[in-house]
């Protein structure tokens, strides 16, 4: 037991029974780091190209798809210190292999689909963004307040910063996302008649909730099952095609050799095909991320599963790992799992979301010039005085 | 300092006190009770640790260690997950290993004071240190 894995052993444990608290890596300051070029200076020839295998490692599906990846990212690191290309400043690629992917404590942020892995978790991302986030308030709140004496301090500033927490943040902890609420449903109604539309607002604007996105989504999945979705049985595993994927149609092939990569082994063709370790790499990225894998919890950890997940079906997408649902098990749960909700019963839940609603004119009707004839204003009259005309020639005559 | 010392059971606390564990240590009555659902929680939960930078007394940082909830986000319009501390703690070592492990041993106290029972995170996040591999 090493570091921060001991912090958390009851000290009555005798040694036999060591508990293991595994340690995620956070992305979100290596990702801040990178944009810094804290990790690799921004100036080096690879620094757009590694952001991208970074990415990828990041997202991969599995902790063996990891280790795959990592190897090749390695390599090709390798390879381009053996280039000879000159890599100004501190940070280049070998500071970089050294400091975070040769000691390996990156961590992955979708659920490990294997449900074997020291990864396998849902509702926790390997991302501290929400503590982070928490600072920039603390930041406010307690600007220029550290900077008084200890008394001040501990009398003024610190209560104030515990009891802005106490105020604002929920006092119930919440794991499970509940349904569509009705100011939600209300913003639906505004924007989206159906779900077409449904789908370009969600690609252009971040407007709609979570679940109706992810029920949308899922209808789109649904519409093209024959390309997009692939089970060998119906039963137990279901590979769901990435609508961002390089691939137009999902096939047996490209399954075969998304579970080879799934299970850290690189598929035969991909070798066969390229030649280079980049583009070996580049080819193995492009599969890894080509689609996701849907499959039963059955041997995994109890997890909160929202309404729209009764099946507690397990995805390897990030999303997934965040709310514990995401339209690729709502498609799967609508299409394959018996005695569960169908795909009527998500039509008609968008349907009734994405009803037309009748709205009021708010603006005038346009003029139609010569349809009305302006009456006389009678305000005028009363206003001014009638003059005769034979009075306005002689004061005329006068000036 | 006796007035800050935690009361015998959570029903005696003051809602707008602060309280003092281990001298260095600060919860509140909202803390005391996310850590008593954190105990009857039955999902895996993370426990999120980090210090505030360039915002110190004296060199002596604000270091939080807290879990995280859903929460609706009404600016961006979907779920995002919202930090929720569970100790303060002073600490002028910064994140080394004697201070997170001060924190833990805060943490579990108030956890052990209150609840008798033992906090039970599922996984540590914490920020990406070059070299703790070897810790």
């Amino acid at each position: 037991m090493q570091g921060m894995q001991q912090i958390n052993v009851d000290p009555e444990e005798t040694e036999e029974t060591p508990e293991y608290t595994p340690r995620l890596g956070d992305w979100a300051h290596m990702a801040v780091k990178y944009r810094d070029g804290r990790l690799l200076n921004k100036s080096n020839p690879w620094y757009g190209e590694f952001w991208h295998y970074l990415q990828a490692l990041h997202l991969t599906h599995s902790t063996e798809q990891m280790q795959l990846l990592l190897e090749n990212v390695n390599a090709y690191i390798k390879e381009c210190e053996g280039s000879g290309v000159p890599q100004p400043g501190k940070r280049t690629l070998a500071v970089l292999q050294a400091e975070y992917l040769e000691e390996c404590d990156f961590s992955i942020a979708t659920h490990d689909g294997m449900l074997g892995g020291q990864h396998d978790f849902v509702n926790i991302l390997p991302s501290n963004q929400c503590e982070e986030s928490w600072h920039k308030k603390l930041t406010k709140v307690l600007r220029g307040k550290m900077r008084g004496s200890t008394d001040f301090v501990l009398k003024e500033s610190l209560p104030r910063l515990l009891l802005d927490d106490s105020l604002n943040l929920p006092r119930e902890l919440n794991w499970v996302p509940s349904m569509i609420s009705g100011k939600m449903v209300a913003k639906v109604y505004k924007c989206v008649f159906n779900v077409r539309n449904c789908m370009q607002m969600c690609a252009n604007v971040t407007y709609l909730c979570g679940m109706f996105m992810n029920a949308a989504q899922a209808l789109r999945y649904i519409e093209e099952e024959k390309r997009m979705i692939h089970t060998k049985d119906g039963k137990t595993n279901f590979y769901v095609l990435r609508f961002k994927s390089q691939y137009d149609k999902i096939s047996k092939k490209l399954v075969k050799e998304y579970n080879l990569t799934l299970q850290g082994e690189t598929p035969a063709d991909v070798t066969a095909r390229t030649q280079t370790t980049k583009s070996t790499l580049k080819e193995l990225i492009k599969v890894c991320q080509s689609m996701h894998l849907v499959l039963y919890s059955e041997h995994a950890v109890d997890f909160p599963a929202p309404q729209l997940n009764p099946a507690k079906l397990c995805c390897t997408c990030k999303g997934f790992r965040m709310i514990s649902v995401c339209s690729h098990c709502i498609a799967i749960t609508a299409l394959y799992i018996r005695g569960q909700y169908t795909t009527e019963y998500l039509t008609q839940l968008t349907d009734r979301l994405v009803e037309k609603p009748k709205r009021k004119s708010h603006r005038p009707r346009n003029t139609v010039g010569g349809a009305h004839i302006q009456p006389a204003d009678s305000s005028d009259e009363d206003e001014v005085a009638e003059v005769p005309i034979e009075d306005l020639a002689q004061d005329l005559d006068d000036i | 300092m006796r007035e800050h010392a935690l009361p015998p059971t959570r029903e005696e606390m003051d809602e707008g006190k602060m309280y003092a564990v281990d001298l260095l240590g600060l919860v509140m009555f909202h803390n005391v009770l996310w850590i008593g659902q954190l105990l009857e929680c039955r999902w895996s939960w993370p426990l999120h640790g980090d210090g505030k930078h360039k915002l110190h007394h004296g060199r002596w940082i604000l270091m939080t260690f807290g879990t995280h909830t859903l929460f609706w986000d009404t600016q961006i319009k979907s779920y995002v997950h919202r930090f929720i501390p569970l100790i303060y703690i002073f600490s002028k070592e910064h994140e080394t290993l004697e201070s997170v492990r001060l924190s833990m041993d805060c943490l579990q106290f108030v956890a052990d004071h209150f609840y008798g029972a033992r906090l039970q995170p599922a996984a540590l996040i914490r920020r990406l240190y070059a070299g703790h591999a070897a810790d």
